[in-house]
Formats: structure tokens, sequence, C-alpha cells
């Protein structure tokens, strides 16, 4: 549904005291607004300020109090605003404002300058609001003591200053009121309870949904080719081909596999199963469903990409039959559309609806289904670059675990050989505490 | 995916002063979730308060402190509540209670009930909240003028005496409030204001975004076809064959319909598929038009799989056992390769919602199998009829929402002389539809 209304631009502003998922609700919107095909860009308050004051600011820095400090302040919320509206005005589509914005004053201030720059634009502020100590105390332990702003406090150290950071903000923290005349979202204690105030239009809508379904339970992501297919063997495209041997034998061990990581019957009813309505994912997915004594979900959203008149085909065959296609897809795999088929942009609009249930979900999530379809889904979760989704290495006989955590995505490559049954593992943990250390400009640079 | 939300029955219950559009809300749920695959009711106590106590109740009947009435409405409550029960016990996944419900004490014991008899049910809340009194008034002008309580009473009576029953609603309503420990979701003031609480599941989650995109801006939707094509003529299914001429000159003759029908407004939303014979109807229209349409694939027809390009005596030779299975099962039935109708509606779902989101008016040209699912969806429908319905080519559906349903005008083109054919069946559709709820 991209292609309505991409006239609009729109800037979205967050509201709430340090270690209320600010961050984490503008990151994950941004990832949401890039994927569906927008150019979008999340601009964070803090970042600027540590960029300029740098980062040896205890919690006094933040006293509403300290004149020069709230001067310097203001001046780095300033420029993360004119940033924001450049980038908007030099083709930018969603501009994310990630602040405190705490203040009457300073929102009705941001509200004006934005709605001056652009003729109708769409504004939307986001308030997150949370009364839960436990949160909050692991908020701050996942995402603060790992801060620039901490890197040469010890922990705890870090925590009571940060906690004492909360109480500056805490003194002249106003909630969003009606009377301001916003459009608003707030949501209270990670989805809760939502307030929506005057917000209408297609892509505001989408981002209420898309927050109602938003949570920080880490649950795992399994994704995995069907085995290998008859067609995979000849090379071809498309096709509902059936397994190989060497496929039939990949089901046995993805069975055991996960047979063992599933090891009790509470976590086996927890997992929620899908898989497509092709016989090389059903025949797969069958095999994995008897082991576990699970039953999986057939999704057609989940079918592999449709290649229209190639289907059956072989790449030469398509390079000789068809070579101008051939060429353009060569050039433009990513929008590219087999005649009377798809493209991989159709594909992402296709498999919206998965991408909001797996959101939604808090319980294990197994998917057996389809290299280009993987490549999306993996994308969107793993947060690769869109042109990249068309060349992703998803190879077949090989299990990623996707655990999502605060800020990236913990990936875990199980490669399987379906003869032997012997499993090699690839990890990649993110150490979001060697990147913010080593390398600042991550930080800024989302 | 509507699998997903079949796992638990669920119970919607409504709540909210008289003329705050609960009828019409639980209505619009009950048509989405039906068209969705869940077979849905609503369950309205106004009728069995009717049916049980007479339709001659003024409003002193609504008295809170008149014992025998409030005696008389408990027990109409508490049936529907029972059939309510027994419809999810049988065949029904999602029931609906159209009621005031007003009272936190009403919302308790329906809660205490439900978790008696029925426990493995999930239970959401819908609270309407109207604060205009333009929009109050207007409602009962529409709605409870014609309702059967005030047959034989001139219309200034008739909305005087409604208003004092909604002043004795008013004297106990207590809002929903977070300590009910229920979940809810309020729409206040037509959707300028939502609250969610604790929302759970699939379906709720869906059912929150749906709601979210209601409105009560009358708008027109006109539903055409694409103008005959080739494959039409040799009646073939699938494949992406061009207009013929007479196709051609249809959508020559559906642009100047619509310049006449628009009278000037271009601040319209044309959305078509991106097969062929759409685009390029969508495109003689637009160029009369002067505006610009968006082509979704999630418009395109039916996929027929292996039939592509077939007749269908071709089909009923070449693959006769699926041949008899589609004359059959015409809605589940899905080609080999293909799609079922089921699938047509689950992709056609998203634009479901652009039109509900849309105030402004939605043309749609696109194919026969993809307007059947929407006219059905608009039209209320049951959802096997959906495969047999009748949309021919060279002729609009004009659909204007009114109240509870939704006017319909067919308008025949004729693609050589241009002259139109109206057909009007407002007034069938009225009738029907108040006892019918």
């Amino acid at each position: 549904m991209q292609g309505c209304n991409r006239s609009q631009k729109i800037a979205i502003c967050t509201v709430g005291l340090p270690a209320r998922g600010k961050t984490y609700i503008s990151r994950k919107l941004n990832r949401y607004f890039n994927w569906l095909g927008y150019k979008s860009r999340v601009f964070i308050n803090g970042n600027y300020r540590r960029e300029i004051c740098g980062t040896e600011c205890n919690s006094q820095f933040f006293d509403p109090h300290n004149e020069t400090a709230q001067k310097a302040r203001s001046d780095c919320a300033k420029m993360a605003l004119q940033d924001l509206i450049q980038f908007l005005k030099n083709g930018g589509d969603v501009g994310i404002l990630d602040g405190t914005n705490i203040t009457r004053e300073r929102r009705l201030q941001i509200e004006s300058d934005l709605k001056q720059s652009f003729n109708g634009i769409q504004t939307l502020w986001i308030e997150s609001i949370c009364n839960d100590s436990k949160v909050i105390q692991n908020n701050i332990r996942l995402t603060k003591i790992n801060n620039p702003d901490y890197c040469n406090v010890n922990s705890d150290e870090a925590t009571i200053d940060f906690l004492n950071r909360i109480k500056m903000y805490e003194q002249i923290y106003e909630t969003i009121t009606d009377d301001e005349n916003l459009s608003y979202i707030k949501t209270i204690n990670v989805g809760a309870d939502i307030i929506v105030h005057q917000v209408y239009g297609f892509l505001l809508s989408k981002i209420v949904s898309f927050i109602m379904n938003l949570h920080t339970y880490p649950r795992p992501i399994y994704l995995s080719r069907h085995g290998e297919s008859q067609y995979n063997v000849d090379d071809r495209v498309g096709g509902d081909s059936d397994l190989s041997e060497l496929g039939e034998m990949y089901a046995d061990k993805l069975a055991d596999f996960f047979f063992k990581e599933f090891p009790t019957k509470e976590t086996k009813n927890e997992i929620i199963f899908f898989t497509s309505t092709m016989r090389r994912a059903i025949h797969t997915s069958d095999v994995v469903a008897s082991k576990l004594d699970i039953q999986p979900l057939q999704l057609k959203t989940l079918d592999e990409i449709n290649v229209g008149i190639c289907d059956g085909m072989t790449y030469t065959e398509i390079a000789q039959k068809f070579p101008s296609d051939f060429q353009e897809r060569k050039i433009n795999k990513l929008g590219y559309r087999y005649p009377r088929g798809e493209s991989y942009l159709d594909l992402i609009s296709r498999i919206e609806p998965v991408i909001f249930e797996i959101e939604r979900s808090r319980q294990p999530v197994m998917i057996i289904a389809h290299q280009a379809i993987l490549r999306c889904l993996y994308a969107y979760f793993h947060q690769n670059e869109i042109p990249e989704v068309p060349t992703l290495d998803i190879p077949l006989h090989c299990v990623i675990k996707l655990t999502p955590a605060a800020y990236f995505c913990d990936e875990k490559r199980v490669l399987i050989n379906p003869q032997t049954g012997e499993i090699s593992i690839k990890e990649e943990y993110v150490q979001e505490f060697v990147r913010s250390k080593s390398k600042q400009k991550s930080f800024i640079d989302l | 995916m509507q699998e997903l939300g079949k796992q638990q029955k669920m119970v919607i219950g409504m709540v909210g002063l008289p003329a705050r559009g609960k009828t019409y809300i639980s209505r619009k749920i009950c048509r989405y979730l039906n068209w969705m695959g869940f077979k849905s009711k609503v369950f309205n106590i106004g009728n069995y308060r009717r049916q049980i106590c007479g339709t001659d109740c003024n409003s002193n009947f609504f008295d809170p402190g008149n014992k025998d009435a409030s005696k008389a409405r408990d027990e109409c409550a508490l049936l529907a509540l029972n059939d309510m029960i027994n419809y999810l016990r049988n065949e029904g996944d999602v029931s609906l209670y159209d009621g005031t419900n007003t009272t936190k004490q009403r919302r308790k014991l329906i809660m205490e009930t439900l978790q008696q008899k029925f426990s493995e049910v999930q239970v959401f809340w819908v609270e309407s909240i109207c604060n205009d009194e333009d929009v109050i008034l207007r409602n009962i002008q529409l709605t409870k003028l014609n309702n059967p309580d005030y047959v034989g009473k001139s219309s200034d009576e008739a909305t005087q005496d409604f208003q004092q029953r909604i002043e004795q609603y008013t004297k106990v309503y207590e809002p929903i409030d977070m300590d009910e420990n229920i979940s809810f979701i309020k729409i206040i003031d037509i959707g300028n204001d939502i609250m969610i609480y604790n929302i759970q599941g699939f379906l709720q989650s869906k059912l929150v975004s749906y709601l979210m995109n209601l409105h009560i801006y009358p708008r027109p939707i006109y539903l055409s076809r694409h103008g005959e094509s080739q494959y039409n003529v040799g009646h073939k299914v699938g494949g992406d064959s061009d207009l013929t001429q007479t196709g051609l000159m249809y959508a020559k003759q559906l642009g100047k319909y619509f310049v006449q029908e628009l009278e000037g407004n271009r601040n319209i939303k044309m959305i078509t598929s991106t097969m062929q014979r759409a685009l390029r109807t969508s495109n003689e229209v637009c160029e009369l038009l002067g505006i610009e349409y968006y082509s979704l694939k999630a418009l395109d027809e039916i996929n027929p799989g292996i039939c592509d390009g077939l007749t269908y005596q071709q089909i009923a030779d070449k693959f006769p056992q699926d041949y008899e299975e589609r004359k059959m099962n015409k809605l589940t039935y899905r080609y080999p390769r293909g799609e079922s109708y089921l699938d047509v509606i689950s992709r056609v779902e998203q634009i479901i919602f652009e039109i509900e989101r849309s105030r402004l008016p939605v043309i749609v040209i696109a194919h026969q199998a993809i307007l059947r699912c929407l006219y059905a969806y608009f039209h209320e429908h049951e959802v096997p009829e959906i495969p047999k319905l009748n949309i021919p080519l060279h002729q609009v559906i004009k659909l204007v929402p009114a109240a509870y349903y939704c006017k319909e005008t067919r308008i025949k083109i004729d693609p050589m002389t241009g002259h139109w054919e109206i057909q009007d069946e407002a007034t069938i559709k009225k009738v029907k539809s108040f006892l019918d709820l």
C-alpha cells in the first residue's frame, strides 16, 4: 500500500522521562517506515548533546536551574530539529525527533517550527509513560550503562547518577494535555494502556496499530527454508515441487534440532508455527510438527515469490528466452516484477501482516518458508537496508535464530548437514558496549 | 490469517448512553468479522426489551427509580446474555452484546455470569462517548424516530421523549474505569480521542485497528469492472489481456459518467489493479478527470493457477475433478498454484481498511472476483454467496453508506451509445434493516 499518500511529510516527536523507551520506539518506527519504503530517519537529541557538550555530563548538567547547561541543551535540541527539517526538505518522508520534550513550551516551539517549515506537514507526538520501577530499572541496565555518557564509570555509580538525572527531569515534567492542540499517542506501561488524540491519516493510523503491538519480551524467531526441493536440484525457479531425498533428510534433522531446543511440553505448546501452502514447505513442516506434536498454520502469505511467466525455467533458460528481463532484474532485483508475477517490493507489502503478527507475539516463533520470503522477514528484524534484501544470504539447510534485543538483533546460524546431522554454529552477538566505546559515531548514526 | 483468531470465543460488550452509535459500531464490527470468516451475531438488548415489555415504553420506563421496570430490564439483559452464550457454544465465534451497560454493576454482573457459565470466553468492551450535541441530535433523527418504540408519534414528541430517556440513563452512567480490570477501547467523539486498555490477542488487536478507521462521513464508493477484455470475449480465465474495442469505449463512457457525477470535485481517490485491462480503463477515466490513480497488486484478479488462459470448457475437459470441486464449493476451492475466494478476501482486507478510512469518494476499477469480495463486505452479504454475486461488465455500482446499511445504485452504461440506465435499490433495504438487527 505504500503507493498511497507519499506526498505528505511526517514528523514524529517523542515525549517522556529518561528510560521510558523513547529511543526504542523511535528506532522501531524508523525500521518499520524504512522497510515499507519510506525514507525515514531518527534524530536523537541526546547524541547532539553528547557531540557538542561531551560525554562527561553527570546529572548536575540536567538540573533545570543550571542556566549555562540549559542553554547548551536547548541549542542542541534546536540543531537536531533543524537537521530533521533539512532532511525532510531534501527528500526525506518521515523525520523522527527522539528527545524528552517534557515541557509544554518546548513542544509548542517545535510544533510551530515544523508547521512553519512545511505546508501541510503531519506531526505526531508520542509520549511514553511508565510507572513500573522494575521496567525502568531494567531499561537503565540494558541501555544506559553502556551509553557513552558512562564509559568511565562503573555500573552502580552509573545507575545512581542516571536515577538522579531522571529526578532532574521530573521537576519540570508536564504531560501532554489536549489544549496543546497536538495529535498525540500516549503509551503507558509498555502499551498496556494507550490514548490516541486526533490522529488521522493512513500512516498515522498504522503507527497506532504498530505501537499497540510492541513489547519488550525477548522471544526468539526461528527462520528456516524448506529442505532441498526437486527444483532446487534442477536449478529451476517457481514451481510447486516436492522435497528431494536430501531435503527429506534435512526435515528429519531439523525436527531433531527443534526437539532439543524445546525440551518440555510447555515450551512446545507455546510455539507459534507458520509455514506456506507449498508442498516443499508443508512436507518439511509436517516432519517437524509430528516430532514436536504441534500444528503449523499454513499461510498463503508465506508462499514463495511468484515468478509469473518464468515459472519452471532455469536462470539460463530465462536469460535465453527473456534477455531484456534478465538484464533488468540484474540491475534492479528489488523493484523488478516478473511479468504476471511479483517483485520483492510486492513481497514486502504482502508479508506485512505476518510482520505484525511476529511483533505482537510474546512466544517463540518458528517459520518454515522460502528464500525470497525469508530474505524479507530477516531484513526486517535484522534491520538490513532495503536494497540489500534481494541478495541476502539465506542458504538451504540452515536455521537462523534471531533474538531481537533493545536496539539490535542477536543472530545465531545453525547449519545442519542433512546427511550426517552435524551442526555448525555461527553466532553474532551485538556487543553494544564495544560498539559504543570504540565508535561513538554509531550511536548517532542510526 | 484469520486462523489465528479461531482459538478463542469472544464476547464484545458495548457501553454508552443512547444515541452514541453503539448499534452502528456493533453492526460494523459484526459485518467485518463475518466477512473475515468469524461467525458473529449482534444481540441487541433493546430488541429483547421490545419483545418482552412491548414497544409502548416512554422515558419513565427507563427511570432508575422505577423498580418494576428495572427488574424487567435486568431480566431482558440476562436473557440476551443466555442466548449469546448458546450461540457461542453452538456455532458462533463472536457475540456482540449491544446494550447501554452503563453501570459498573451491570458490567460486573455480565463478567461474573460469563465467568460462571462460559469461562473460556474472552471479553472485550467498546465504549462510545459523545459530547457533541449536534451529532447526538442527528443520530436521534436518523435512527430513533423510525424505531418501533415511536410508531404513531410525531417526530418532535419522539425526539423529546428520547432525550428524556437519555437523561434517565445519564443519572446513573459510570464510564469504564481501569480498576474494573477489563479490556476495553473507548471511542470519544467519533474517533477524535481513543483509549485502549489491556488489549489481548490477534482478534482484539485487529478490531482496534479496524475501529480506529471508522467514521460517519457519508462518502460514496464506486465499484466498476474494467471494460470488456479479449479474454472476456474468448471466455477464458486469468491472463493479462487488453481491452477490446467495446471495452475501450466503455472506459471512455465511464470517464464521461464520472465527469458528470463528480460535478467538478476532483478531491477523490481512485485505485485499480496492476493488470492491463484495469490500467487501460483507469487511464481513460483519469485522462478525462485530470486525476491520478493508484495501482495496487492487492486488487489483481483471482489467480487461477494452472487454469490460466483456459476456457471453462477446457477446464472441465482437462481437470474434471477440479471442475466438480469448484462447482460444489466455489468459496474455498483453491486453483492448483492459484487462489481461492477466501485467499482473495484475505488479500483484499487492506483495501477495505483503506476505503473505510477514506473520507473522500473512492473509485475502484478492478475485476469480478475482487469486486464480489468488496461488494459483499459493504452490502452485508453472507460470505458463501460471494462467489455468485452479480457484478456484470459495463456497470458502475455506487454505494453510499447510511445509518445501518448501504444505499446502492447501479448505473448500466452502454459502451456504444453512452446511454445510462439507473437502478435504485435503496427503498427495499430500508424496511429490512431495522427489524433485522
